[in-house]
Order: C-alpha cells, then sequence, then structure tokens
C-alpha cells in the first residue's frame, strides 16, 4: 500500500493519477471518511480498519493537524483522529509520500 | 532559473529565498507584494526590511500586475499569497476569475525578463479547517497556483523550522 498525505490542494490526487495510473485500487479522502464516520456516530477505528481489510492499493488523506487546535469538540477530536489514523496507515504502508506543490516527497 | 520556495509562515523561508536570490549577483530586485494595510501588515513589512538591510537589494512595491513590471535584473517576489490576496480581492486588482492565469503569466513573463526569479509562497492548507466560501477558493487558488509555478521551476525548496529542504532540482522532483 502506498499512503499519501498532504495539505488541501497540494495536488494529491493529481499526483496519483500521473505517477500510479488510474486503474490503482484507490481510497481517496481517508480524513473525510473518518469526518462521516464520526458525524454518524460510528467508531472511526472501525471504518479505518475495514478499509485496511480491503487492502486498496493507495489510501490519500489530507493532512489537517497543522493548525489552531480547534475550539469546537467535534472538530478537535475528527483532527486528532485523522493524525491517529494517518500514523496507523502509515506504519502499515510500503511507502509513504507527501505532497508538497504537487511534489511528492517520499517520507518512506 | 525559476525556483519556488515554499514553508510555513515563520519557517524561515524568507531568509533562504533572500540569500538564494543574491547568488545571482550583486544586483538583485526585491519584489515586495504586502500591502501597508494596518499596523500588523507594517510591522511585518519593517521586519522583513531590517533583514533585507545590508543585503543589497533593490527595492520595488508592487502589489498588482506584476505581468508589465520591467524589471531586467535577478529578482524575488516576496510573495504569492499576498499577491494573489491583492489580485483577487483588492479593487485595483484582476478579481478572482482571473487571478490564477494573471499570476501565472505574470511570473512566467516576469521570469524571462529577470532570468532568474526566486518565488516566495506560503503552505496554508494543512490546518483542517473549513473556511467561508471566499476563503476556500483563495485557499483552492493559491494551491492550484503553487503546482502550477512547482512544475515551471528548475528547483523547488520547503523550508522546515529553518531547514531547507530541496524537493526538485534540475527540473526533477528529487525525493522520488
Amino acid at each position: 500500500m502506498i499512503f499519501v498525505t498532504g495539505g488541501a490542494y497540494s495536488g494529491k490526487t493529481e499526483y496519483v493519477k500521473n505517477n500510479f495510473g488510474a486503474d490503482k485500487k484507490t481510497v481517496n479522502g481517508l480524513h473525510k471518511i473518518i469526518r462521516n464516520a464520526m458525524a454518524n456516530g460510528l467508531d472511526p477505528y472501525d471504518e479505518a480498519g475495514k478499509i485496511l481489510d480491503a487492502k486498496p492499493d493507495i489510501v490519500i488523506c489530507s493532512e489537517v493537524g497543522s493548525g489552531i487546535v480547534p475550539l469546537d469538540a467535534f472538530e478537535r477530536e475528527w483532527r486528532e483522529t485523522v493524525g491517529r489514523i494517518s500514523c496507523m496507515f502509515a506504519e502499515r504502508a510500503d511507502s509513504v509520500i507527501r505532497v508538497v506543490c504537487g511534489i511528492g516527497v517520499r517520507l518512506k | 532559473m525559476l525556483i519556488l520556495v515554499t514553508g510555513a509562515s515563520g519557517s524561515g523561508k524568507s531568509g533562504f529565498a533572500e540569500n538564494t536570490a543574491l547568488q545571482f549577483g550583486q544586483c538583485v530586485t526585491y519584489i515586495a507584494a504586502m500591502k501597508p494595510d494596518g499596523a500588523d501588515a507594517q510591522k511585518r513589512i519593517d521586519r522583513h526590511r531590517a533583514m533585507r538591510r545590508g543585503k543589497g537589494f533593490h527595492t520595488v512595491e508592487r502589489y498588482t500586475d506584476i505581468k508589465n513590471l520591467g524589471i531586467h535584473t535577478p529578482a524575488i517576489l516576496e510573495c504569492l499569497p499576498n499577491l494573489l490576496a491583492n489580485e483577487m480581492f483588492s479593487p485595483e486588482g484582476c478579481g478572482a476569475e482571473n487571478a490564477e492565469d494573471e499570476i501565472a503569466e505574470g511570473i512566467r513573463t516576469l521570469a524571462a525578463k529577470c532570468k532568474n526569479l526566486v518565488v516566495v509562497t506560503d503552505e496554508i492548507g494543512s490546518d483542517g479547517a473549513i473556511y467561508d466560501a471566499a476563503t476556500e477558493r483563495y485557499k483552492k487558488i493559491l494551491g492550484s497556483l503553487n503546482r502550477r509555478i512547482a512544475r515551471a521551476a528548475d528547483e523547488v525548496y520547503e523550508v522546515v523550522c529553518g531547514v531547507q529542504m530541496k524537493i526538485k532540482q534540475e527540473g526533477r522532483s528529487c525525493t522520488y
């Protein structure tokens, strides 16, 4: 599995399309999946586990933790959870890429 | 040579970018895009001026329309987020609809005139916050511009805690 992270609008989707082709089993927007799960009262870690069990080739997740800690409890928990689950995916991934200005920087 | 320097605010990217631009010769133009609107902006401008003092830059203040700048020396453009905000939101700007193409074309034209151009931008999309529609549009356009300029650039650096990481050189990504 390749785990791709990076800020909003940094070019993650375009990078994946250009470098790995469109035929890969890709989960795009893990941060949104986590958010939806939490908003619907589901355990985001269970949802993350299901994604891992499906053995995707590529998982794309936005980096969301580099700002002010939000006052709102839900926003705070979401941000933290995205970070923790990203660590989990990165640990299991064969390679981890952080996209900056459309450039893939290999972290692992 | 077109060089793009990115990084978080306070990361030390301006100092690095200035020193990079100075390698291109004795006479380097500093294009300042920040409008002195309010005490906070003035403080930042003063800090940057003090940092540049004695380095020998020729400073040009330009808030919009960089395409028509008549500069034929190496230059540094500081910075893209300010330029975009001016083009999108100030009365003399070209407006949100045209800002991306206008700036991309402006940088292309300016780089051709200057021969060596360093562009400073900002990493603003990693805070997880969702803003009002106008700000989200600004974020999206800045992200898109960052990618366009990085694609055209010969070298791209990200500065983190004052440490520069070269992520593109000789027109190629150097970490993958």
